[in-house]
């Protein structure tokens, strides 16, 4: 099967130090990919060539064979969409108008929302469990709620590909695992291919099936995650000690050993 | 989620019989009292007293239609600029565009070719060119480590509008035989409308009007953040060109018509955002309604509060506006705001 995204020889700067260092990486449809690394090593960069919010000053990215350079806007956000971090929270729009933002590259400067869209929209809130706040302002929202509506904002785009950065961040422990449920929940239904760096090394082991190892805007590792993420890996990438405890199913959990 | 609502419809009904209401009482104050028979009479093209005629369709009438134009002229550059840099202090005015404008009138006034049609086209190309320049400076220096940053476009804006200001002073000092005229004019006002000024500069105003409503979602979009827009498929580089480029085409013809009038551009869009929400698909007419009649409210001030003379609107639109502002202001909720 040929891969929805591939990565070849992509290196960005944006002064002097690439941020990102001869990458070149094939990423098959339908997986969860964890992006771990420490802080600086490229992770947020890396989505943000995929989806061409950057350009790279050397190699290229295709989605489905394509080079991303000859996607128009509308129809490259038709194959990615992208869960930001960083978005204004604080704007006092509702949820549902929020949502239906992600129908925006279907529509045209005279073709504004149809009964298409609205029923869509509504499909990706009630599939997100955020129907219940269509009515509400977005700024109301805790933000294990925001980080649900922003992804059915994203679903609302019927992408093949949903970046998600950092999507468990600032979240609590209830929020992270019902936030990592659903990004499952929308490869095993729905086959979308996802991507996300994920700082917590259990969470990543849990919920991903493949895991990218960056550190100083080079690969280190890339391949399934149980192999990937290992004691050596791990300990060489954030230069501590690891420990290395298994639970009762083989499941592996690494503590920093104190 | 519809594009606007039933209830918005309403609004916008309700908006427009209360601008008819202001400029009926509008065409009957003055230091003439005409009464609001003799206004439709003259309207409707009854016969009556000619010099009533005249007062009503060639001094009031077209001053009426130019500030309610150019009160929506800058009522939608304010809310454009306000989600275009995510800055609730952006404005025509505070960004350098006005007084961009102002100094590219001056210099066609300075050049003499202030007369007919064409000079009025010409002198309205000048204002555009010098709006859309300053504008452009204002991103380029507001910019800090590369990044557009809300107090560096503040401050930059303030900076270049003052300097520009000043040169239109310089001008002024340096040509005063030639242009007499520009101190009144700087100081904004309707005095002196012409229908020659309005057809001018009616058609361009609505069509950027129209031009910005339509670009409603893009607008709610990139006060989410540049990233976020990119994110759903727009193209942020060209939105971002092609609305600086209609606000700078707006101001320029306001400009153009009343001199430099400040305010307009930050309490309307405020005041509509915080009684109607945020939501741009509303937003922007709203603005555009609301800007026209506000303006149309302070120039009839203006013109009827002294017996002899008139103050100028620019006074006006401070004075009756900052209370009302901080009024609702006290009592608008936190997602109301930008």
């Amino acid at each position: 099967m040929n891969p929805i995204i591939t990565l070849k020889n992509l290196s960005f700067r944006y002064d002097r130090d690439w941020i990102l260092d001869d990458i070149s990486m094939n990423v098959p449809k339908g997986v969860f990919v964890a992006v771990i690394g420490p802080n600086g090593s490229g992770k947020s960069t890396l989505l943000k060539t995929i989806c061409r919010m950057l350009l790279p000053q050397k190699g290229s990215v295709q989605i489905n064979d394509k080079d991303i350079n000859q996607y128009g806007y509308r129809e490259l956000a038709r194959e990615v969409a992208i869960v930001h971090q960083h978005a204004n929270a604080n704007f006092g729009l509702t949820c549902e108008e929020v949502v239906m933002m992600g129908r925006y590259p279907y529509q045209t400067t005279w073709k504004w929302e149809n009964k298409e869209d609205i029923r869509i929209a509504k499909e990706c809130m009630v599939y997100c469990g955020v129907w219940e706040f269509r009515k509400r302002s977005m700024s109301e929202l805790s933000g294990g709620e925001f980080q649900r509506l922003m992804i059915a904002k994203a679903l609302a785009q019927q992408t093949d590909i949903v970046l998600m950065d950092e999507p468990v961040a600032s979240l609590d422990l209830k929020y992270q695992i019902d936030i990592l449920r659903l990004c499952r929940k929308l490869i095993l239904e729905k086959g979308i291919t996802i991507i996300a760096p994920i700082h917590d090394i259990n969470l990543a082991m849990q919920f991903s099936d493949l895991t990218i190892i960056m550190d100083k805007g080079k690969i280190i590792a890339y391949g399934e995650t149980r192999e990937t993420i290992s004691h050596t890996n791990i300990e060489n990438l954030y230069d501590i000690k690891v420990k290395q405890i298994f639970d009762a199913d083989e499941n592996i959990y690494y503590f920093p050993a104190i | 989620m519809k594009k606007i609502s039933g209830k918005t419809g309403y609004i916008m009904l309700a908006l427009f019989i209360l601008w008819l209401l202001c400029a009926v009482v509008s065409l009957t104050m003055g230091t003439a009292q005409v009464t609001v028979k003799e206004v439709i009479s003259a309207l409707l093209g009854q016969p009556g007293d000619p010099a009533f005629r005249t007062i009503i369709m060639d001094v009031r009438l077209p001053r009426i239609i130019a500030a309610t134009v150019v009160g929506m002229a800058l009522a939608t550059s304010g809310t454009a600029m306000q989600a275009l840099f995510r800055n609730p202090m952006a404005d025509p005015f505070i960004l350098g565009t006005s007084s961009g404008a102002a100094l590219g009138i001056a210099v066609g006034m300075v050049l003499g070719i202030f007369s007919g049609m064409l000079g009025f086209g010409l002198i309205s190309i000048m204002g555009f060119i010098f709006a859309l320049g300053a504008t452009m400076l204002v991103m380029v220096l507001g910019r800090i480590s590369g990044r557009m940053s809300n107090t560096g476009i503040l401050l930059a804006g303030i900076v270049v509008s003052s300097f520009l200001l000043s040169i239109i002073s310089l001008l002024y000092v340096f040509n005063h035989d030639k242009i007499a005229s520009i101190y009144l004019w700087t100081m904004g006002g309707f005095n002196g409308v012409s229908w020659d000024k309005i057809q001018l500069i009616t058609l361009p105003i609505l069509a950027g009007v129209v031009f910005l409503s339509l670009k409603a979602r893009e607008f709610n979009a990139i006060v989410m953040g540049e990233e976020y827009a990119a994110g759903i498929g727009m193209n942020v580089e060209g939105f971002k060109k092609s609305t600086m480029i209609v606000t700078a085409m707006l101001v320029a013809f306001s400009v153009f018509v009343s001199g430099i009038i400040g305010f307009v551009g930050i309490i309307v869009p405020h005041l509509m955002r915080m009684v109607f929400g945020v939501d741009h698909k509303k937003m922007i007419l709203l603005s555009a309604m609301g800007g026209g009649i506000f303006l149309l409210v302070c120039d009839t001030i203006s013109r009827a509060l002294l017996q002899n003379g008139e103050i100028p609107v620019g006074i006006v639109t401070s004075l009756c506006g900052a209370p009302f502002f901080l009024l609702i202001l006290r009592r608008t909720k936190p997602e109301n705001m930008l």
